[in-house]
Formats: structure tokens, sequence, C-alpha cells
């Protein structure tokens, strides 16, 4: 059993990392692509509605890889954490149901319209198609991150006789505040996965010569976004995100920073090695009294260490998450840097020969994907043993019934599949990318 | 309450195998309708705009299932753990083969497309059937779930299995059902020759699938008396069953007019008539399994557990406010897809 549950859990962070690969770029991406529409109809320029059907081809693709990949997720709600489903499905499912009904409908049927349906529906119409979708990917965020804010901080149930979940008080349930400031996160960090990879093909084809009348249009749009998207992740929504998890989940603050003890102003550490079996952090490289502050808003509270927190209730893998965190972090602060320096050259019009910058931007398109990835193992791992936080342990929520063998079985299946998939994928839009912008490009590929 | 949202629940199943099914069966049958390239592009445009939207009502169903009786999506999908996980794959395999075929048109590697496409949609259809009729016989379960072994002996005795002497019949029967569904559809939504082939095959796809319903029942009766028992009792099964029978024998009429007279409209009246077909089906058998979401096998001691809509429902103030958002959110799934189907009224000239 103890072992089932280890593939259990490997094959959803298995498959969830896998799948949000996908909607990140979906949500920032329907973004940018209506941002483009709404300048092309306002600038009256043609050259940003070419723009936004270039992005509108990777778009398509994109998004149908993130439906492949989120149907498992769905399915394993029940098949691989029924107890989980049982105990707690009551409240999540309302999530789950809006989800399919408000998001996932609405974005499935205008696609199709958002794809084939420009000269049909004409430049106004086809505008709002792709507000409509936006609406549509952000929504499907939201209502998908009720369901983890729920895991992380559980409001709005009631406990019935029997030990499980019920629904109590849905506006609260819905309100969740943490929901919200998770909400905020997410969403900025699609914006940067977006705006990066805009970029780096803008930077790509400015690099190579090519295209020369969009890619500058993909560094401006990509680079504006990116430096406002790229703050925004860290400060608010990141630094108020830090600050929940300080308040409401204290143990797993002190495993992010590998923090044995109790300590008054504490320092944030920028390096150093969690050694959990002999309780310290080795090599640390620190800065005095900033996690206080930062979690805290004072340079002088307490930070609470590991051991003041019963072993049982300790977050699984600590030096996972701790990796997992200063690695979002340290990326996160690369990217301010990278978009700053490139925005500071977009402004005065000189990023078209800056190479080294355009080098950097080309090369920076996976760093956002791994930034989020590293992000979401440390919330998710900062959550254990917790699968529902204070409330239903990890360990009790996986299906009794599902043998270790059939758990490992589907995993591995994953795993070849998913091969097979990210290979499609980078053939599809290296396919797409190869083509470019032109007008050509878009006789071929309808034809 | 409860009732009302065992209803729900149905009806969304309902309309994700009246919708998909459509799909699946142009697949299975894309080889049937269509010999040339220009041909098999005719088919896949004509369920192109419809398939993705198809698909999300199977997820709408599950959300709307876990929401209402979670216990009973639990225990369903961690016992069918293998049989949900090949169907997962291939929704995969079948949305790939079609973004595929339309993204990287190559003369070599679209036959490949075309034949995951078929398989997959296929499979589906066999592995939805073969659920549903795990569903019908029952499920030995506890308070843990259930597991059954993947397979069972052919010859039919009291040992079940995932696959047994009745589910592989239901899933084989779900396919015909399905093939039937799609060329109406096909026939519908194309012209030239592709149109003259389904126009031609849905009389015939007709009778074979008559007598298969025949066969079913007579399986039905003999491997799950309990749901048997139920569907002869009781007077809105049988209702249900007997319009089923003349929606069939419309689908017949009309497809077999529209072949003889070349009319569209028959195309249309065909394929509607179809779809109530399969509404009406799946309607004589969830109003059979009901209050049931899980019962026990025939094979089972009397003591065996169940799920049922009183023993997984959820509190009543839950599903009034689920309700809400429910009547909200179908509508305006409803309203897409009338609008879906607007726009793409115009039959495809391109075949």
């Amino acid at each position: 059993m103890t072992d089932a549950l280890v593939w259990h859990r490997l094959q959803f962070a298995f498959t969830i990392v896998f799948h949000y690969l996908f909607p990140q770029l979906t949500m920032g991406l329907a973004a940018l692509i209506a941002l483009m529409k709404i300048t092309a109809a306002v600038t009256k320029d043609e050259r940003w509605a070419a723009a936004a059907r270039f992005w509108i081809r990777v778009f398509a693709v994109n998004f149908a890889f993130g439906v492949v990949t989120g149907i498992p997720m769905e399915m394993q709600f029940g098949t691989n954490w029924s107890r989980f489903t049982g105990f707690a499905g009551a409240v999540i499912g309302h999530s789950l149901g809006m989800e399919s009904l408000f998001a996932f409908f609405l974005e499935s049927v205008f696609l199709g319209m958002l794809v084939f349906g420009e000269k049909k529906l004409g430049p106004r119409r086809h505008l709002a198609v792709s507000l409509l979708l936006w609406l549509g990917t952000w929504a499907s965020g939201f209502f998908i991150v009720t369901v983890n804010a729920f895991m992380q901080h559980p409001r709005g149930h009631v406990v019935r006789a029997d030990g499980t979940l019920a629904m109590g008080d849905f506006v609260a349930y819905m309100t969740n505040p943490w929901a919200l400031a998770e909400l905020a996160h997410v969403l900025s960090a699609s914006l940067v996965t977006a705006s990066f990879v805009v970029s780096s093909v803008g930077a790509y084809y400015t690099l190579l010569g090519r295209h020369r009348e969009h890619a500058p249009l993909f560094l401006r749009i990509g680079v504006r976004v990116g430096v406002a998207a790229s703050l925004l992740v860290a400060f608010p929504t990141g630094d108020h995100q830090a600050k929940l998890v300080a308040e409401h989940q204290p143990v797993a603050l002190a495993a992010m920073e590998g923090r044995f003890e109790t300590e008054r102003a504490a320092g944030i550490t920028l390096i150093g090695q969690p050694n959990v079996r002999a309780r310290r952090l080795d090599n640390p490289v620190v800065v005095p009294a900033m996690l206080s502050f930062l979690a805290y808003g004072t340079f002088h509270s307490d930070v609470r260490g590991l051991a003041e927190f019963p072993e049982r209730d300790w977050p699984t893998n600590i030096e996972l998450l701790y990796y997992s965190f200063h690695l979002m972090a340290g990326i996160g602060t690369i990217q301010i840097a990278l978009m700053a320096a490139a925005a500071a050259f977009e402004l005065r019009r000189r990023l078209d020969r800056a190479r080294p910058l355009l080098w950097a931007l080309l090369l920076a398109a996976p760093l956002p994907y791994i930034a989020t990835t590293a992000g979401w193992l440390t919330a998710e791992l900062g959550r254990q043993p917790w699968l529902i936080f204070g409330v239903f342990r990890t360990a009790d929520g996986a299906s009794p019934r599902v043998h270790s063998g059939d758990a490992l079985f589907t995993l591995i299946g994953f795993a070849g599949i998913y091969a097979v998939l990210a290979l499609l994928f980078v053939v599809l839009v290296g396919r797409i990318v190869g083509r470019g912008p032109s007008a050509e490009a878009e006789e071929a590929s309808h034809g | 309450m409860a009732d009302l949202w065992f209803a729900l629940v149905c009806l969304m199943l309902t309309a994700f195998v009246v919708l998909d099914g459509f799909d699946f069966g142009a697949g299975t049958l894309l080889y049937a309708l269509a010999r040339t390239d220009d041909e098999k592009r005719a088919v896949h445009a004509a369920i192109g705009p419809y398939w993705d939207g198809n698909e999300v009502w199977l997820l709408a169903a599950g959300g709307s299932l876990m929401v209402s009786f979670p216990t009973a999506l639990a225990a369903g999908l961690s016992g069918f753990y293998l049989g949900i996980f090949l169907l997962v794959w291939l929704l995969i395999g079948r949305a790939m083969s079609i973004e595929l075929r339309a993204h990287l048109p190559h003369p070599l590697f679209s036959s490949l497309f075309d034949f995951g496409f078929t398989a997959s949609s296929a499979g589906a259809a066999l592995v939805l059937g073969v659920a549903l009729a795990n569903v019908v016989r029952g499920v030995p379960l506890d308070e843990g779930g259930f597991t059954l072994p993947l397979f069972a002996s052919a010859a039919g005795g009291a040992e079940v299995g995932l696959l047994d002497a009745f589910t592989v019949p239901a899933g084989a029967f779900a396919v015909l059902v399905c093939a039937t569904h799609g060329a109406a559809f096909v026939a519908w939504k194309t012209s030239g020759a592709v149109r003259d082939r389904a126009r031609r095959l849905v009389p015939r796809l007709v009778v074979a699938t008559a007598v298969g319903w025949a066969a079913m029942l007579a399986l039905t009766a003999r491997f799950a008396p309990a749901a048997f028992a139920a569907f002869t009792h009781r007077p809105l099964a049988l209702g249900l069953a007997a319009l089923g029978a003349l929606a069939l024998a419309l689908v017949r009429r009309e497809s077999s007019a529209a072949a003889e007279a070349a009319a569209a409209t028959a195309d249309r009246r065909a394929f509607l008539a179809s779809a109530a077909f399969v509404a009406l089906v799946l309607g004589a058998i969830f109003g059979s399994q009901f209050p049931y979401w899980l019962r026990p096998p025939a094979s089972s001691p009397p003591s065996t557990a169940a799920i049922t809509v009183a023993s997984a429902q959820v509190e009543a103030s839950s599903l009034r406010t689920a309700l809400m958002w429910w009547m909200v959110g179908a509508s305006l799934a409803v309203s897409y897809f009338v609008a879906l189907f607007r726009a793409n009224r115009r039959r495809r000239e391109d075949a």
C-alpha cells in the first residue's frame, strides 16, 4: 500500500507537470493575442493582425495538447484518489463541474471560430471571439485554482457526522483569499511564459534577419509585457503568496528555507543545502533579517523553525521543496533582469542590434517553464504531508483497491505517450515557426 | 433533489454519447465512407467543428457526478482503473490523429493518422460500451470500492470481469450504434460520393443495430437479471425503449428516402432520428438502473453493498447550490452548441 501511494503521487505529479506546460502558455498567449488584435484594431496596422494570426496558429496547437493532457487529470481524481474524491468531492466537485460548464465549453466551441473564422466573422466579431477565449482560459484557471486553494487553505466546508466534507458556505469557498492570491500569481506567471515565448521567436527571426516586418512587433509586445509580468509575478503576487504561506503554513515556510531552528530577525538563504539528517543547513549564504521582513513585514519577527513542529507534520521531501523554492526565486530574479535590460534597449529602439541580448531572449524561452514547474513543486510539496492542509492526509487519499502494479503500469504508459506528445509538439510548433507570420505561410496552413 | 441530480448526470452522459457518438461513428467508418484523400478530408471536415466540444460533455458529466454523488464517481473510476486509462489513451490517440492529419499533410503518414483515427474511435466506443455494460451487470462492491479481473471466462458462468461474455458483446453493440449514428451524421454533413456511400450504409446499419439490440436484450436477461427485471417492470423504461424502436425505424425510412430522392432534408431527419434513438436507448437503460449507480452482480451474495442515489447523495443544500450554476452553465453550453450547428449549417461542398 505504501508503495502504491508513491506511484499514485508520482503519476499525478508527472502528468500535472507535463499538462501544465501547455495551459500556462494558453492563458498568457490568449491575453497577448487579444492585445495584438486590439492594437491592430486601434492602429489599423495590418502587421499586428498578421502577428495575431501567427500566434493563433501556435495557440491552437498548444491548446490541443493542453486538452489531451488535461483529461487524464480530471480522471485521476476518481481513478487514483478515490478516497480523496469520496472525502471532498462534494466540495471540490463544484469547481470541477463549473470549470467544464463555464470554461471548457466556451473554449472548445470558440477556438474553432478563432482559428478558422476570421474571414467569415469579420474583424470586429473575430476580436470579440479572441476576448471570449481569453476570458475562457482565465476562467478555467480560476476554477482549478479554487480546488488547489481549498487543498492549501480549506474554506467554506463543513464536516459531516461520518467525517467527510460537505459544502457549507459556497461563497466563502469561491472567494477563498488563498485562491485570489494564487490566481494573481498564476496568471502573472502565465503572462511571463507567453511573453518569453513571443520574445524568443521575435529574437530568433531578428537574429536570422527574417520576417523583418513582424519580428519587431513580437519583440515589442513580448518585452513590454514581459517586464511588467516578470515584476508582477514577484511583487506583489509572489510576495503576497509567501506571506500567506508564512501565516497559514509556517511549517512549509520553514522547510522552503531549510530552517530547523526558530530565529528572531531571520535571514533569507540565497544558497545552501538542507541536511535533514543533521537538521541544519549546510554552507548557507544568508542575507540577515530579510526573511523576517519578507514573511511578516518587520525585520525583527520570529520565523519558526521545523523543530517547533511535530515531525509527522513536516513536508515529506524537504530537500526537493527547498531546491524548488530557491530555483523558482532565482529564475524569477533572472527573468526580471533580462526583461528589464531588453526593455531598456527596446524603448530606445536599439534591441534589434543588441545581438547578445537577442541571443539571451532566444534561449530564455524555457526559463519561465522551469520557474513555473518549480513554483508548483514548492506549493504542492510544501502542502505535504497533507492532501487538504490540516484536514486530510495524502496517505489517506489514494484509491485503496488500485494495485501498485496498476498504478505503475499507467505511470509508465503516460511516460511513453507523453514522450511522443512532446516530440510531436516540437515538430508541429517548429513547422509553424519555420513558416513564419508571412501571408504565404497563412495560405499554406489553410491549404 | 438527489433524484433530480441522478437525472441530470444521466442527461449529460446521454448528451456526450449522442454528440461524441457520431464522431466515434464517423471515425469507425472512415474507410467505408471515404476512399480518396479528399474524401477522407471531407469526413474530417464534417466532424471538425464539433468533436472537441462534444468531448467536453464527458468531463462535464464527470464534474456533475462528483458534486452530487462523489462516492459513486470514486468507486466507479477507481474500480474500472485500467479501463478508464484505456479510454483516456484512446481519446488522446483520437485527438492526436485528427490534429496531426490537419497539421502534417504527408502522403505516407496521413494514412497512419487515418488508421489511428479509426482505431481510436472504434476503440473508445467499445470501451464505453463495455463500461456501461459493467455498470448494468453490477460489480462486487465493498466499502473500499471494487476490483474486477480484466478478463473472465467467455463461457458465461458466474464469474464476472471487466471483459466477459456480457460486456464484450455490449461493447461491440456500442460500436455498431455509434457507426449507424456516425453514418447518418456524415450523410447529413457531406456531399458527393461520401454522402452517397453514407446514405447507402445507414439503412443496412439500422438493420444490424435492430438485430444487435434484440441480442443485447436477451443477453441482459441472462447476465443482468436484476436490471432486466427493472426494465420490464417500469413503464418509463419500456416506453422509452418503444419510442427508441420507433426512432430506429424512422432512421431507416428517412435514410432510404434520402438515398432514393437525394433529399438533403431527409438526411437531417435521419440524423435527428438516430440521435433520438441513441438518447432513448440510454434513457431506457438509465431508467432501469435507477436508483443504482453501482449494483451488485447477480452472482454475488445478497448482502453485497451497492451504491445508490440514497447512499451516495450529498446534502440537499449543496445540490441546490450546484443546481444554480448548473442551470446557468448548461444553458450557456446548449446555446454554444446551437450557435455552432447554425454556423456550420451550410452543407460542405468540398467533397
